[in-house]
């Protein structure tokens, strides 16, 4: 079995009540059909609402689909009870965007960490504590006996957020949700964990699915890059198709939006997505990106949906260009 | 954000609340573990609702040390208790003893009482016969009482016991026998005719009042002096015996707090009333606080039909009236302190509930919160390792601000009448107080420290609470 | 004559740990019609300086010095209420970082606008139309003044954000992390709208990030401030491309980048603390090219015309 996650068509849908009596959905992922190697790191760059978030959450089955179909090692948990899922957390963990909330303030260095092994009733006290300062040397936060007894509070956003993947990986998983690791830390201090993570994957073999909104970090860290745009991918393939290549439009104008260290940039203005994103509740017909869309084709791009197909070797768009 | 638990035990000692309050309640502290340590855990029933033991005080009197402010020397409260003759000869076939002492009389006004005390007479033949005498400082002797010990009944085994679980008590001022003795006795003074009624209620001036002849008994002097007492004891059989006597001078000053109507010396009721309210305060504060963080806690935390279990719950507590029901349980079970506490208790944790469900929901959707559930961690170890320590300094400071609210409800309570009577809580004695009307005679050792104390152990935790606020709130605290 | 000048700008906090040297001695310019962006990571001192600069600053703050310039003014020693009067708002105003989710929730849009307007007795009806304005200055229709914030998207709001700093045509404008919250394709058109901001109306800007290549989207001038102190300063072009400072050159192999070939490195360590703050260079511990005068305090140190580096690699290691 190559793939260690493979989505089918998965929707999530999340209703709210509007007025008395009425209720919508948010469609925040609509129909995703995704396949994670062993050992990739797939990338899924989007923007707010684009639902990639609920897609990260939905993969760890912290969120029920509302259909579809995920298989996770082989095994279908799409619709598993929470009770029985006691193994995939042991297999599958996620690592937060933000490292001020995403590890408790009460609770020391080495608390957080050994959590997990508590948890799971792994190992005697004894052992848990060698595990732990471990799992301190794995993400570089040394010396160990000093990091242990510290609080959150005493650290810095980049040692926080070493300490918690510290945490999401002393159970030893499979496979990792990475949710905006880098976007509250520092832009000098991104590509340090990002190296960690990179080096973690090689020497553990682990599969990653990484969230973000930044392509740049996505295409030092990816294998394979995915786009979504209001809770579907528009476009999927290598790094160096997304970026040198861009096939679909919504890929294009992020590709341009991105802000390069070129002093030429300031002379001029960037050309811009019209308008904003559309809202999950309320889905345009059609292609759903074609009100923004500088090349829609009338009567096509507004009736007709796209699906994702391969257009090049590896590189999928879902656009009626094509 | 937190920090380790030391620098916030430093942080709120740091402010004059925080060490005020923390300085005030280890002195609660103390005095209640010396009350527990001293008192006798019945001592609600057996020493304080029990009128014979405090027979012998001076009935509503104010406490020694206002004689500090006035030149006025009052009447000493002095007890006299013999229990060895000061002299016993043989006389026919039995004994007679002799009890007998002295004292100094220095106070510008009389006695409020004067009692006499018989304990155990043990006797085989006859009853032995009692007499109590007393010699003035200006020489003059009166004869005060005479009586023979209770006859033997019928069938009664020997030796005869009497007035041992009941002393025989005589208030002087108060026996026909003593003022037939007393009106004899002025007769030869005043050398005039002199009728038992116009000696009663006056037997405490005439026989320390300095009396010539002629005298108008109404507006008696003290007579200053030393005053000799002398008890005898004529026995018929050698193997008769007493256990002894006691005497007592009423004072019109009393103890370090002065009494009640009753006797009841004031300075042990409140020092008793310290545990009670620092126990009531809280236990009181404990208990609602945790029921009603779990409730809180998993009322938020789980949702669904916990939840609204839970919140209806609260709701018809929240509703139901207090008072009324206190009252009705207490016509069903009687007044009983426990009762109070228990009421208190279970109206009191609807409203924490509330407030910790609010803040539980917003936690619940944090993201420590979700990384624990990834980890795989159950429901209850989320609630009580990953919500509950987030809310523990915020649930500590509504304990602290909890107890003196309880106290002060039992002190209400009890003021209306419905507390237990019979343990002097601060809030029963001014309940006692009110009801025997000492506000209006200006009894105000009677009322004034309850209160005072209930204000001033209230404000003791209100101190420590105002300490621990900017603790848990860090906006508040002060920068360096 | 620089529209404003700043000079060995100081400021500390007293804290409970101890005092926190936030900024120890910053001195640039801003030209008109120019931008000048501060360049550091969090921790830096750069949102003191923003908050500094329009005397803002909280109640613990121990030390406040340096000289202010605008216009060839004086304006650190102006008495607190003619500052309030004549400068804050009138002819500095600023952007605060997280602004747009700072909007009152239950005012509209458009009285957040006027409100420094009729605060200054400005009629209600001119203060209306002046709002709706900028409302369309911003890119925005005019019937967005009865709008409340949380009808509003967060490019929408940060627009607003912009209208209200704008509402009273200041000289020169303070921009903190104006785009940190926004999605890559909003913070470009937002971008935009500052650059058009900037060539029409010759709107002078202090542009404030920790994203080198954000400020360089828009900034004429950078300096890089680095534990409290600038430690370059120089034209767009001479700090991208010919970085002169270790922490500069560290900052810029740091980031990510969308093409090219090589990979970003890292810069190992952490700032230093700012209440026991080591002697000399503050970069020292993380410089790869430390070397003997660096534990002594760097004077800064002029390049060339337009470029200062406060490092003893350019100076005169005997003076």
């Amino acid at each position: 079995m190559d793939n260690i996650l493979s989505l089918t068509d998965v929707k999530v849908y999340f209703q709210v009540r509007k007025g008395f009596f009425g209720s919508s959905d948010i469609r925040a992922v609509d129909g995703v059909s995704l396949e994670i190697r062993n050992g990739e790191t797939m990338a899924i760059v989007g923007e707010s609402g684009s639902g990639k978030t609920t897609l990260g959450r939905v993969a760890l089955r912290l969120l029920e689909p509302t259909s579809g179909s995920i298989v996770f090692q082989g095994k279908d948990i799409s619709h598993a009870s929470e009770g029985s899922l006691g193994w995939l957390r042991r297999q599958a963990q996620p690592i937060f965007q933000d490292p001020y909330s995403s590890i408790d303030t009460f609770m020391n260095v080495h608390q957080i960490i050994e959590e997990p092994l508590v948890i799971h009733k792994i190992g005697t006290s004894e052992e848990r504590r060698e595990t732990v300062k471990k799992s301190l040397r794995d993400v570089r936060l040394t010396p160990e006996d000093d990091f242990i007894r510290k609080y959150p509070h005493q650290l810095s956003g980049g040692q926080r957020q070493r300490v918690s993947m510290a945490r999401a990986l002393v159970l030893e998983p499979k496979f990792i949700v990475a949710d905006e690791p880098v976007s509250m830390i520092d832009a000098s201090s991104r590509a340090e964990i990002l190296f960690l993570l990179k080096e973690l994957q090689g020497s553990k073999g682990i599969s990653f699915l990484y969230i973000t909104h930044d392509i740049a970090t996505a295409r030092y860290f990816a294998d394979r890059i995915a786009v979504m745009y209001l809770g579907r991918l528009v476009e999927v393939g290598l790094p160096r198709q997304i970026i040198e290549d861009p096939l679909h439009p919504y890929t294009k104008a992020l590709i341009e939006a991105v802000p390069e260290a070129d002093p030429k940039n300031r002379l001029r203005e960037r050309k811009v997505i019209p308008g904003e994103p559309a809202s999950p509740t309320d889905i345009p017909s059609g292609c759903r990106f074609h009100p923004r869309c500088e090349y829609a084709i009338k009567g096509k791009c507004e009736r007709d949906d796209t699906y994702l197909q391969e257009e090049k070797p590896d590189h999928f768009v879902a656009c009626h260009l094509y | 954000m937190s920090t380790s638990n030391r620098d916030l035990a430093k942080e709120f000692l740091s402010t004059g609340s925080g060490k005020l309050g923390t300085a005030l309640f280890i002195m609660l502290l103390a005095i209640s573990v010396f009350v527990i340590a001293t008192y006798p855990l019945d001592f609600g029933t057996r020493i304080w609702s029990n009128p014979k033991v405090w027979e012998d005080n001076p009935k509503a009197v104010p406490p020694i040390w206002i004689n500090a402010f006035d030149d006025f020397a009052r009447a000493e409260h002095r007890v006299f208790v013999l229990t060895e003759p000061s002299s016993a000869r043989v006389l026919g076939g039995g004994m007679e003893l002799i009890y007998s002492f002295g004292f100094d009389y220095t106070a510008d006004e009389f006695p409020s009482f004067l009692s006499f005390t018989i304990n155990e007479v043990r006797y085989f033949q006859d009853p032995p016969f009692v007499t109590l005498s007393m010699v003035r400082p200006d020489n003059t002797e009166v004869i005060i009482y005479r009586e023979l010990v209770t006859g033997p009944r019928q069938d009664e085994v020997l030796p005869i016991i009497r007035y041992k679980d009941s002393p025989k008590r005589v208030n002087l001022g108060g026996a026909s026998l003593v003022e037939t003795n007393v009106a004899r006795f002025l007769e030869d003074i005043l050398m005039r005719d002199v009728s038992t009624r116009e000696v009663e209620g006056k037997i405490e001036e005439i026989l320390l009042g300095s009396i010539a002849a002629g005298e108008q008994l109404e507006s008696l002097e003290v007579l200053k002096g030393e005053y000799l007492m002398r008890v005898r004891f004529v026995t018929f059989d050698q193997r008769d015996s007493t256990e002894g006597v006691k005497f007592v001078l009423g004072g019109s000053v009393f103890g370090l707090m002065g009494t009640d109507i009753i006797g009841r010396d004031l300075m042990v009721g409140l020092l008793y009333g310290f545990p009670v309210a620092l126990g009531i305060g809280i236990i009181t504060a404990v208990l609602t606080t945790t029921i009603g963080t779990i409730g809180g806690i998993v009322s938020g935390y789980v949702g669904g039909k916990t939840d609204t279990a839970l919140q209806r719950t609260s709701d018809i507590l929240s509703n139901i009236p207090l008072l009324p029901l206190l009252i009705f349980l207490i016509f069903i079970l009687g007044p009983r302190l426990w009762l109070v506490v228990v009421v208190l208790i279970i109206f009191g944790w609807p409203g924490l509930t509330i407030i910790v469900r609010s803040m539980v929901l917003q936690l619940r959707s944090g993201q420590s919160v979700e990384a624990a559930r990834a980890l795989g961690a159950s429901r209850s170890r989320i609630m009580s390792k990953h919500i509950f320590p987030q809310i523990a300094p915020f649930i500590f400071a509504q304990m602290v601000f909890t107890v003196p609210g309880a106290i002060l409800a039992e002190a209400g309570l009890s003021f209306l009448g419905l507390g237990d009577p019979s343990i002097p809580t601060w809030g029963q004695l001014l309940q006692s107080g009110f009801t025997s009307g000492a506000v209006y005679i200006g009894l105000w050792w009677w009322v004034l420290p309850p209160g005072l104390l209930i204000v001033l152990t209230a404000m003791i935790f209100v101190f420590l609470a105002l300490g621990v606020e900017p603790v848990i709130n860090p906006k508040l605290r002060r920068v360096a | 004559m620089a529209l404003f000048e700043a000079r060995d700008i100081q400021i500390h906090y007293q804290t409970s740990k101890g005092i926190v040297h936030a900024l120890n001695g910053i001195s640039f310019d801003v030209d008109k019609g120019e931008a000048f962006g501060i360049v550091g990571e969090s921790g830096s001192g750069k949102t003191s300086l923003a908050l500094g600069l329009l005397r803002l600053l909280p109640k613990n703050v121990e030390r406040y010095a340096g000289s202010l310039g605008l216009g060839g003014e004086d304006i650190m020693n102006l008495p607190e209420n003619e500052f309030r009067m004549k400068i804050r708002w009138k002819k500095i105003s600023m952007v605060f970082q997280g602004a747009m989710n700072s909007l009152n929730p239950v005012m509209r849009v458009g009285n957040q606008i006027t409100e420094p307007l009729r605060e200054g007795k400005v009629p209600k009806k001119d203060a209306h139309d002046r709002a709706v304005r900028m409302l369309e200055l911003v890119g925005l229709s005019g019937d967005i003044f009865a709008r409340y914030p949380h009808e509003l998207s967060g490019g929408m709001k940060q627009r607003v954000v912009i209208a209200m700093a704008l509402v009273q045509d200041p000289q020169l404008i303070i921009l903190d992390e104006p785009t940190s919250a926004l999605d890559v394709s909003i913070q470009a058109q937002i971008m935009n709208l500052l650059k058009r901001l900037k060539w029409e109306k010759k709107l002078s800007m202090i542009f404030i990030t920790h994203d080198i290549a954000l400020a360089s989207d828009i900034c004429d001038r950078l300096g890089v401030i680095y534990a409290g102190e600038m430690v370059e300063t120089g034209s767009l072009e001479d700090v991208l491309q010919r970085p002169k400072h270790p922490y500069t050159q560290a900052l810029l192999a740091s980031t990510p980048r969308l093409h090219g070939e090589t990979k970003p490195s890292f810069i190992p360590g952490i700032p230093p603390s700012l209440i026991a703050m080591p002697d000399g260079c503050k970069f020292r511990e993380r410089c790869p090219y430390a070397f003997e005068p660096c534990d002594k305090t760097v004077p800064v140190f002029a390049t060339s015309k337009n470029q200062k580096v406060q490092c003893w690699l350019y100076g005169d290691i005997h003076g």
